[in-house]
């Protein structure tokens, strides 16, 4: 059984990290908020099944992880205008939401370029401590095929930067 | 060097083995480590998104806290709707069971008794119950022709609508006896402790209700007699006069003298004696209709040709 208070301290303890795991999926911030946004609403409905224990945050992680699929599938053309809209944005006014970087900001696009299992490996990759071995079970892919995507997408990083100092 | 394997070393995931390796090959160039530092620097840089890196963690709370609240409000709403609906239909399920309270009426149990006359109660499956005084009948106020069953305190004789595969039972403090479509006789002696029952047609079962197994089925002219030892004695006799109390009627066939004391004590509720044994051992042919006890007695004074005294107790014959 789980109360408001607890699941708020639960929520703050795990943000950061669900918001990245989830993000590494989408590529994409707006679409990561809402995932961990639904996955704590499925807890509030479930509050009264729950246990805190050890493997709660594994539970939540797990959850991020079908959501963000189930997401994609469903919505596998939204991705596309959310990313549309977004490059729309920058170039009209020119004032990058993040920062003002423009190197930072060739990167985040060049990442949004990737395809889209090389995006997702390379993101695990950043985003997690897992390595090469643990991604690849994580993805049910090989380890060589991981070890080639983060050097392809590193390699197209590489690309997207004019200035190489 | 692949970048994969640097990137492993950046973020210290390497073996031993592997990892001195890396070292090996940037000690071997300066060249090799402006690579390694620029690689380092994408690698920083991809990883900087201040979203990810420190979260409004506030703003998210405050969205979802949002989103609970309006839905709590909903599902209260939802509760109040059902709560009156349901509270609607148990209302509504009330009248309607008031209204029709007959079906699902209380069982009660039904007593007649005779007192001081025979009582005639016809039953609701057409059933005839011929009461003898100071006797009682009990039934459900369920009773139906699906359902037949009756408590008998004293004597009765009954005539049981014929129904195809439904019992009619009778139960008293020691028997029970069941039948399909017959007429018999039951006379229960709370007293004595003995049940006897009379055939007089179609076929009954005769059964002790303390030890079930202790049964017997009677046929036409038959009767049984349970005692309080739990026996069952069965006589084959013209049943006709075991309901003499009902009938008026008394026939007797060369019958011994004693047999005869015995029905008409039966009947009229008096013990007839004899002197002498041998006197019990005359017999008698002798039939009788709506007699009175007197008159009996007088018949077969003379048919035997001998007298009789009458006592308080009893009726004593003697030469």
């Amino acid at each position: 059984m789980l109360n408001k208070k607890e699941i708020e301290v639960i929520f703050r303890t795990h943000y950061k990290d669900l918001l990245n795991y989830a993000y590494t999926f989408t590529g994409n911030i707006h679409f990561a908020e809402e995932i961990v946004q639904e996955v704590f609403l499925s807890v509030w409905e479930q509050r009264n099944k729950i246990e805190i224990d050890r493997s709660l945050k594994n539970y939540l992680m797990g959850a991020v992880k079908n959501k963000s699929i189930n997401l994609k599938t469903r919505y596998i053309n939204k991705y596309k205008q959310f990313e549309n809209i977004e490059e729309y944005n920058i170039t009209a006014s020119q004032e990058i939401k993040y920062d003002e970087n423009e190197f930072n900001f060739q990167i985040r696009e060049s990442i949004k370029m990737l395809p889209q299992q090389c995006r997702t490996i390379f993101l695990l990759s950043r985003f997690t401590s897992l390595t090469y071995p643990e991604i690849a079970k994580h993805l049910d892919i090989s380890v060589k095929t991981v070890e080639t995507q983060i050097s392809l997408a590193l390699k197209k990083l590489k690309h997207s930067i004019f200035e190489f100092k | 060097m692949e970048d994969y394997i640097l990137i492993s070393y950046l973020k210290n995931q390497l073996k031993s083995t592997d990892k001195a390796k890396v070292e090996k090959w940037l000690k071997a160039s300066p060249e090799n480590i402006t690579y390694f530092k620029n690689l380092k620097k994408i690698w920083l840089q991809a990883g900087n998104i201040p979203e990810l890196a420190s979260p409004d963690i506030n703003a998210a709370w405050n969205r979802f806290d949002n989103t609970i609240t309006k839905r709590s409000l909903r599902n209260n709403y939802q509760i109040i709707f059902k709560a009156a609906a349901a509270i609607a239909i148990i209302i509504g399920c009330y009248f309607v069971f008031r209204l029709q309270l007959p079906l699902w009426k209380a069982e009660k149990y039904i007593a007649v008794s005779s007192g001081d006359s025979i009582k005639k109660l016809i039953l609701s499956d057409s059933s005839i119950v011929w009461l003898n005084k100071n006797s009682k009948i009990f039934y459900s106020n369920k009773y139906n022709k699906n359902r037949r069953k009756i408590k008998l305190e004293g004597e009765a004789f009954f005539e049981v609508h014929h129904f195809i595969d439904i019992p009619f039972e009778i139960t008293t403090q020691q028997a029970s006896i069941k039948d399909i479509g017959t007429s018999f006789n039951v006379k229960s002696d709370t007293l004595a402790k003995k049940v006897k029952v009379a055939v007089v047609s179609g076929k009954v079962d005769f059964s002790d209700i303390v030890v079930p197994v202790n049964e017997a089925k009677l046929h036409i002219n038959q009767v049984a007699t349970l005692f309080a030892n739990h026996s069952i004695k069965i006589r084959n006799v013209n049943t006709v006069n075991e309901n003499a109390w009902l009938t008026g009627q008394l026939v007797f066939h060369n019958q011994l003298f004693s047999d005869i004391a015995e029905a008409i004590g039966a009947t009229y509720n008096s013990k007839i004696v004899f002197a002498d044994k041998k006197l019990a051992e005359i017999r008698i042919t002798a039939s009788f209709n709506h007699q009175s006890l007197a008159e009996i007695m007088n018949v077969l004074s003379q048919t035997t040709n001998l007298n009789f005294k009458i006592t308080d107790k009893e009726i004593l014959f003697y030469k």
